[in-house]
């Protein structure tokens, strides 16, 4: 596996996980609305 | 095989993409942030093991205390062997840590616990904290703020995901949490072992001779705090410049780390219609806002400079402490909003300081100093949560109650800034002799020198 092809695979894992994690705790952010 | 972990086998060719190594560094700060998840095991740990929560507590501050222990002691040898070789150690002791857990947990043996997720776990979370930083300095000369700060984001998004990762795990594998411990520590491990790996065998570093295009360094250093020159870590403890930095991140982290520990309580005693799933969103809110000004404000300070970011943090940090003690009660909304932008100063503050070591101190040494600056965050794990929850005990016994038990602590924090704001103020340029001269920086770059051989003549 390329360098490049490495780069770009962990630029989508690691966006992926940020997602995961931002929009579960969005999730509990609307209770305090 | 082991060769390939190298400092000399990481250096990128010509036409390499400095893009690509961010996501390295986030995928190990993402990781190794999951220590502030670690609440979430709590309780089913204390069922299993059957004991109270101070013995199960222990766990997390064995981790955070060889975190500051290793970051402080590791950081000359990170930055002697390379990011990708103290990216796989760290993600070896991490997910070794989690392993051995397990087996303690498993066997009913809380002291493995102790050992892995506390003292190896701690030693890979310290190495793996600073691992990427000078790395991603020398990638980003001229943003350092933004790379570092999206290293640094991760540390706290990396909470985020551990919560409900941790969660689905301990719901799927037993239908008593306390049951599944072991089976979700093991998943942990594996899943955080090969997002490690990835990020150490994708990370290199620049040729020496590298810069980005059109940068030009002596353009740079034109601001006032840049540095030309370079310190050795050694060197660096040695300057003024390093503990004012210090007393700096010591009051900026121990003035949000008060609210940050309080957090769920304190909205509940200040505004009674506040339930318990409410006040869980608000933690989740707030640490929304420790990870947003973690790249926020830090890629601001590359624009407007580390100095003046520090002011505001510690400035307008104190006003917003100051508005929260006075004027707090006033409205949920009102609380939330002077909160989270506080959190956004505390996160803000721990990714910019590597920033500012590079500009005080140069390049050459930067890991080993940041190492040794996170001391500064322990003494603040410590004396935060003690002065707002010892305070907070004496007011309850003095028959205070809701807003009141916080007011006075909330004040003191006031102080707790405008004391590291003046530390910033005195903050000048490092002076020349604690610099190495120019021969033995080209002379490290090529073939670093022992630890202990860098400074002691020029002091």
């Amino acid at each position: 596996m390329s360098d490049s092809a490495r780069g770009i695979t962990l630029w989508f894992i690691v966006g992926g996980a940020l997602l995961y994690g931002v929009v579960n705790t969005m999730a509990k952010v609307v209770e305090l609305f | 095989m082991l060769s390939m972990l190298d400092r000399d086998r990481t250096v990128a060719g010509p036409g390499f993409n400095r893009w690509l190594i961010p996501p390295a560094a986030l995928a190990v700060h993402l990781s190794i942030g999951q220590v502030y998840a670690f609440s979430v095991f709590k309780q089913p740990l204390v069922d299993h093991f059957g004991t109270k929560l101070t013995p199960i507590s222990i766990i997390f501050s064995i981790a955070i205390a060889m975190l500051g222990l290793s970051a402080a002691f590791g950081g000359t040898w990170v930055e002697r062997s390379g990011p990708r070789k103290a990216m796989f150690v760290a993600g070896c002791c991490w997910a070794l840590g989690f392993v051995i857990s397990a087996f303690g947990v498993a066997a009913d043996q809380l002291w493995l616990v102790y050992l892995g997720y506390g003292f190896i776990g701690g030693i890979g979370l310290g190495i793996g904290y600073i691992s990427p930083v000078s790395t991603l300095i020398k990638w980003f000369p001229d943003r350092p703020g933004l790379a570092t700060g999206l290293a640094i984001m991760g540390f706290g998004g990396g909470a985020l995901i551990a919560g409900p990762l941790s969660d689905a795990l301990l719901s799927a594998f037993a239908d008593n949490p306390a049951d599944a411990i072991a089976p979700a520590f093991l998943t942990l491990a594996a899943i955080y072992f090969v997002m490690m790996m990835l990020g150490a065998f994708t990370v290199r570093l620049p040729a020496d001779d590298w810069k980005p295009e059109g940068w030009d360094p002596e353009q740079a250093a034109d601001r006032s705090l840049v540095t030309r020159g370079n310190v050795t870590a050694n060197n660096a403890i040695r300057t003024p410049q390093f503990w004012l930095l210090w007393t700096v991140l010591f009051c900026n982290v121990t003035a949000g780390i008060g609210i940050l520990e309080q957090a769920s309580p304190m909205i509940q005693d200040h505004f009674s219609t506040v339930t318990a799933a409410a006040a869980a969103g608000f933690v989740g809110l707030l640490a929304l806002c420790n990870m947003g000004g973690r790249i926020g404000w830090s890629s601001t300070s590359d624009i407007i400079g580390r100095k003046p970011m520090y002011m505001i943090f510690l400035g307008v940090g104190a006003v917003l402490y100051f508005l929260l003690a006075s004027t707090g009660t006033a409205a949920v909304a009102w609380f939330v909003l002077l909160t989270g932008v506080i959190l956004s100063f505390y996160g803000g503050g721990f990714a910019t300081v590597p920033a500012y070591l590079k500009d005080l101190f140069g390049t050459i040494e930067v890991g080993a100093i940041h190492g040794r600056l996170l001391t500064a965050w322990s003494a603040a794990g410590v004396a935060g949560p003690l002065i707002i929850n010892a305070i907070a005990d004496s007011e309850s016994a003095a028959g205070k109650s809701g807003a009141d038990l916080y007011t006075l602590s909330l004040y003191i924090m006031v102080g707790v800034l405008l004391v590291g704001f003046v530390a910033n103020l005195l903050i000048r340029p490092v002076q020349e002799r604690f610099m190495e001269p120019e021969e033995r920086h080209e002379r490290f770059r090529r073939e670093p020198a022992p630890a202990h051989a860098a400074t002691a003549e020029r002091s």
